[in-house]
């Protein structure tokens, strides 16, 4: 089977990855459920910034967005965690309703600062605004409310993992699938020569809603599934510092390709967990380290996977034909 | 000629770049069926003239008319829709993705996804499919870009400087492709190449400092290459 060919099962190869690190590490069953939501979160961002070109320091704001959605539900209206994340998908379809006709119209730094702005906007309003219902910095706790599950109690950290699992996968191939189609191409093409899309018919604009719509779903998806999985949420969600992280994830990983996000999201918080575990400023070492990664690996670690696997398999190729050639000798 | 076999009707066109104005009361006709050739040295508003016709900058006098409806204010995208299409002289087709990958975009925005004639013009793009676009010659390129356009069928095609940096043997190629595609498609070609013009060309507009001075309607004239002072 050619290598390409491989690249199908990727999402499985992931969630199989997952699920043996569950049982060889079960005391970090709470760091694999984070990586595989970042990695949502992470998809997102690269919809923007690695199909579209956009630089994006807002994602936090979405994602908080999300996970109120989720936390407001389950605090006041119902105990449903599938509606609650379904309120969250509402809540990010709304958002790019409202906001992506006038964001996507902007270019370059100005898209950047003013979802950066976003951010700013949205800790207030969660912190200071909404305070009567939010608890300001105090957070809003739920647990209690949320109801159980059928077939799987989700409520529980080790059912939400295989859970996480799931969702993940449906991600996964969801992307994979988007990637492959047209909308994949016409994301690219929009993004490397947007004139020449106009001379073909499309509306450029659209398209770039549309991407922004995907991203921002995505982002609250993440957010929900963060709201589940803590029983918890406060502003400090959608902080602007929080925006660097991602993109670093996004960059990590190796933007515009469909395995990146998983690899940035397991790269970042991996560097972020090894270093922190150390050192109180792991900051540092995980800048320094990304600043390694991003130089010497410019396609990031998806790229040098890509890399190293076509390296063996040509290297594997040439030992096989040269073994038959000694042979027929 | 009567109205209705008017497929691009331009009257009086005045076009500014900011305050400055760079067409002054420019008025062209094409007629379906026809291979129109406008011709002009550099800075006479050829390409500002297609640009405004294709939707990519707005009049502001006169009137652009496109199978009896107004384009003026259509914009880029649904002038492209409605059957015309401009192929502009920087020859860029999407270089990261495969030839079969640009067709198809052209396919998904036009719903034409019967390739056959446009690959039966061009049997080399049938060879070259799974090549990246990026990789490929200036005249495959062109090539290329034609065969884009030409999905979707559509009324009117304008080519900018065609054959703009291209070998003499391609251009003979291309010559010979555009006599092909005027049995299909109208088209309207800005042109530098005087043999080409005086082998393809039915009617020619001349420009000169942002207007029309002359129009050259006698294939006669055309073939006596009129037309070569205004280049």
């Amino acid at each position: 089977m050619k290598l390409k060919k491989l690249e199908i099962f990727g999402p499985v190869f992931i969630i199989i990855g997952l699920l043996i690190s569950r049982y060889l590490f079960p005391n970090k069953i709470t760091f694999f459920t984070e990586i595989s939501i970042y990695t949502i979160f992470v998809m997102g961002n690269n919809i923007l910034m690695g199909y579209m070109g956009y630089t994006s320091f807002g994602q936090p704001f979405y994602l908080s967005c999300g996970a109120y959605a989720a936390a407001l539900y389950l605090a006041y209206l119902g105990g449903n965690v599938f509606v609650a994340m379904l309120f969250a998908v509402l809540v990010g379809l709304l958002l790019s309703l409202i906001l992506g006709p006038s964001l996507m119209r902007l270019k370059g730094s100005y898209f950047t600062l003013i979802n950066a702005s976003l951010c700013a906007i949205g800790v207030f309003m969660f912190e200071r605004l909404l305070i009567d219902i939010t608890n300001g910095n105090d957070g809003l706790w739920y647990r209690s409310n949320m109801a159980k599950t059928p077939f799987l109690d989700i409520r529980l950290p080790q059912n939400y993992f295989f859970f996480i699992m799931f969702v993940l996968l449906a991600a996964l191939y969801i992307y994979r699938k988007m990637d492959k189609s047209a909308l994949g191409s016409i994301l690219k093409a929009s993004n490397s020569n947007p004139r020449k899309m106009r001379f073909l018919g499309y509306n450029v604009f659209r398209i770039r809603w549309l991407a922004y719509t995907i991203s921002v779903v995505f982002s609250t998806i993440a957010g929900s599934l963060y709201a589940v999985n803590f029983g918890f949420v406060n502003p400090s969600l959608g902080e602007n510092s929080r925006a660097i992280e991602v993109l670093l994830a996004t960059l990590i990983g190796g933007i515009g390709t469909v395995y990146g996000p998983f690899f940035g999201a397991l790269g970042f918080l991996g560097m972020k967990d090894f270093v922190s575990s150390w050192l109180s400023r792991w900051e540092f070492v995980v800048g320094i380290m990304t600043l390694v990664v991003l130089f010497k690996f410019n396609r990031g670690l998806w790229g040098l996977i890509q890399d190293t696997g076509s390296f063996i398999f040509d290297l594997s190729k040439k030992y096989k034909k040269e073994s038959i050639k000694t042979a027929e000798k | 000629m009567n109205q209705e076999s008017k497929l691009l009707k331009v009257d009086n066109l005045n076009v500014c770049y900011g305050k400055l104005a760079v067409l002054f009361d420019v008025s062209v006709n094409v007629n379906a069926g026809e291979v129109v050739f406008l011709v002009g040295r550099n800075g006479a508003g050829k390409t500002t003239l297609f640009r405004t016709i294709a939707g990519f900058l707005s009049p502001a006098e006169g009137n652009i008319e496109f199978k009896g409806n107004n384009i003026n204010k259509t914009g880029a995208y649904k002038t492209a829709r409605s059957g015309l299409k401009y192929i502009h002289q920087d020859k860029q087709v999407f270089g990261d993705l495969t030839v079969k990958e640009n067709l198809e975009l052209s396919s998904y925005a036009t719903k034409d996804y019967d390739w056959e004639p446009v690959l039966g013009m061009f049997p080399k793009l049938r060879e070259l499919i799974d090549r990246k676009a990026g990789n490929l010659s200036g005249g495959e390129k062109q090539m290329l870009l034609i065969a884009m356009a030409m999905i979707g069928k559509p009324s009117l095609v304008m080519l900018d400087e065609p054959t703009e940096g291209l070998a003499p043997h391609v251009i003979k190629d291309l010559a010979a492709i555009f006599k092909k595609l005027s049995k299909t498609t109208t088209l309207f070609i800005v042109e530098q190449n005087l043999p080409l013009i005086a082998e393809i060309a039915d009617r020619v507009y001349c420009m000169k400092e942002g207007k029309v001075v002359n129009e050259i309607i006698s294939r006669e004239d055309i073939g006596n290459l009129c037309f070569e002072q205004y280049l």
